[in-house]
């Protein structure tokens, strides 16, 4: 039961009182639903992987919206996180395809260019397909640093580099913006001047 | 402006406490450990968002609970206003002005304007040059609220930079490459933001010079010139003296002072490289405060120390004041400051603030406060809050 406890309190936003509450509604649960969770972790781990061009999360070596054909390959869109993804995607804004940072440059966490995926990033961009990076990191301190970052890495290679517009919350993170403020912010994005 | 109601919920020694307000002097009296300065705290940290005791808020919060609530009733002219900040140590702050969330809790700063003297201001005279930057930027704060993301915004830039500065050094010493591969962007970061935060420095300090110096004056009954003088890291050619020709004193722009940060990094590269920290920038400057031109700090003796620390509060004051409108007259607040002092600064200081449209005063006996602030009285003993006057 302890093990149960620790483990789920490792997970985000979890405390040890949650983790405790949780277990014991599990111990509680009709054993089938609980067998369903199981299941639905294991195939997670089983079947979800990386996609190996964005690094979104995916069911195949080549995530969906990589694989579409009718997706716009000439803009990029950078986010940290997959759950941005997600966040762009419910706006219906976005047409283009997407590369998944795995976070932000933050010194204090020990996080420097070379932990995210930013060579893959570079990589990607030697075919000469892509011609517009729209640069979504968080609109926090170290979204706006990595924005920054790689606005200076990829002036040089002759792309159009853009920034989401503000209007987004200040501090905030890209996935709790709502929307609508989420598509306002695509339509008006700016040339990032570095 | 007025506080016409305070309210207290789980802050320091209080379970819950109402105190209604008026316009003019109020002495808060009790023994010692009774909970006035808890309250007068409470009115500073609306006002301030920071104690004037403490640095942190844990202690804020009534031992065995999680959140402090303090509501503040403001009369701002004929316009009302209630401002509520529920304090979270360890997390965000929240905010209601006229019961309506704010996004941000420093989005209610400005609502009230307060000037606290307490026994504590001694140590901005004496003490290191961290106490008067924070009187600077707590002024800035005061004055110009969106300062309170400037200062925030440069303190989380530094932190990182830092950061970065610190693990380069330790790979360097270790034998390996240091990654200074985004020391540029946090240069850039920190430049932008310091410059700001050090225009607002160099503007408040050319308006508050010749305020000091009057207020010296006054305190002191002339005796010696009170001059502040700001020593920017940046080089001695900014922020220079300003008292001589106050209104020909130019304050750089932004733009300007951000070359010149990122100018003063790059000669301080391997410095900081050594030292793993930054050393320029608005958190190494110094605000000089000088008597007949010596330095206050080292030279002026313990009753000089005070007249200067008064002087500092009081000309806080009237530079408040003289923003805008008479509603931006900022409350008054003296705790425990009498005191502290012989008795020709006590009649001095007494007449000094008499006018003011309100005044808090805390002392421990009646007879501490001078008569020139003879005014509505509150007793204060064991948390329990009674208006006697
Ligand atoms: N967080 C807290 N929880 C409970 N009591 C506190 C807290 N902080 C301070 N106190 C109590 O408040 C009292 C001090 O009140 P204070 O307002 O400073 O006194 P004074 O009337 O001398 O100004 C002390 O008895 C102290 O123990
Ligand atoms: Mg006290
Ligand atoms: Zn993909």
């Amino acid at each position: 039961m302890q093990d149960l406890i620790d483990e789920l309190g490792h997970l985000p936003g979890v405390g040890p009182k949650s983790a405790q509450r949780i277990a014991f509604h599990i111990l509680q649960s009709d054993p089938v639903d609980v067998r369903r969770l199981v299941a639905a972790l294991t195939e997670v781990i089983d079947k979800v992987r990386f996609c190996v061009s964005c690094g979104n999360v995916s069911a195949e070596e080549l995530c969906r919206i990589c694989s579409d054909a009718r997706r716009d390959g000439t803009v990029l869109c950078v986010v940290e996180e997959s759950k941005d993804v997600v966040a762009i995607e419910k706006t219906r804004e976005f047409r283009g395809r997407y590369h998944v940072l795995g976070g932000a440059i933050s010194p204090i966490e020990g996080v420097g260019p070379d932990d995210l995926r930013v060579k893959e990033l570079v990589t990607r961009l030697a075919s000469g397909e892509v011609t517009e990076i729209i640069l979504a990191t968080d609109p926090n301190l170290e979204g706006e640093a990595t924005a920054t970052y790689l606005a200076r890495l990829l002036k040089p290679m002759g792309l159009r580099v853009t920034r989401l517009a503000s209007g987004l919350p200040v501090g905030g993170d890209l996935e709790y913006a709502d929307e609508l403020t989420l598509g306002r912010a695509f339509e008006g994005r700016r040339l990032l001047d570095v | 402006m007025h506080v016409t109601h305070v309210s207290l919920a789980d802050f320091r020694s209080y379970e819950s406490a109402e105190l209604p307000l008026e316009p003019g002097v109020t002495a808060l009296v009790g023994p010692n450990g009774q909970g006035k300065t808890n309250l007068v705290e409470a009115i500073g940290y609306v006002a301030s968002h920071s104690s004037h005791r403490v640095s942190s808020d844990a202690p804020l919060v009534r031992a065995g609970t999680q959140r402090a609530v303090v509501r503040v009733a403001i009369q701002r002219d004929e316009r009302k206003a209630m401002v509520e900040l529920e304090i979270v140590p360890g997390g965000s702050n929240r905010a209601r002005i006229n019961r309506s969330p704010v996004t941000r809790a420093r989005d209610a700063l400005g609502m009230l304007r307060t000037v606290l003297f307490a026994p504590e201001d001694l140590a901005i005279v004496k003490g290191d040059p961290d106490g008067r930057r924070r009187f600077m930027d707590d002024l800035l704060v005061l004055r110009a609220p969106r300062f309170a993301g400037t200062r925030s915004d440069y303190e989380k830039v530094l932190r990182q930079r830092n950061a970065l500065l610190k693990a380069a050094g330790k790979a360097r010493r270790a034998g390996r490459k240091p990654d200074l591969s985004t020391l540029d962007v946090w240069n850039t970061h920190l430049s932008t933001v310091g410059a700001d935060l050090l225009f607002g420095r160099l503007y408040l300090v050319r308006a508050l010079t010749p305020l000091v110096a009057a207020a010296y004056e006054q305190v002191s009954l002339g005796q010696g010139t009170a001059t502040l003088t700001y020593r920017s890291t940046l080089g001695e050619d900014i922020g220079g003296p300003v008292a001589d020709v106050p209104t020909q004193y130019d304050v750089p722009n932004r733009e300007i002072l951000r070359e010149r940060m990122l100018k003063a990094m790059e000669e301080q590269r391997t410095a900081e490289l050594d030292r793993g920290t930054s050393l320029v920038g608005p958190h190494r400057d110094e605000l000089l405060l000088t008597l007949g031109g010596l330095p206050a700090k080292g030279y002026a003796s313990h009753g000089e120390s005070w007249s200067f620390a008064l002087a500092l509060r009081l000309s806080s004051y009237e530079l408040l004041r003289g923003d805008g409108d008479e509603s931006a007259e900022p409350v008054l607040i003296l705790d425990d400051v009498f005191a502290e002092l012989d008795a020709s600064r006590r009649e001095r200081l007494a007449e000094l603030v008499s006018g003011a449209e309100q005044v808090l005063v805390t002392a421990a006996v009646a007879e501490d406060v001078p008569k020139a602030l003879t005014g509505g009285r509150v007793d204060v003993t064991k948390g329990s809050v009674t208006r006697v006057r």
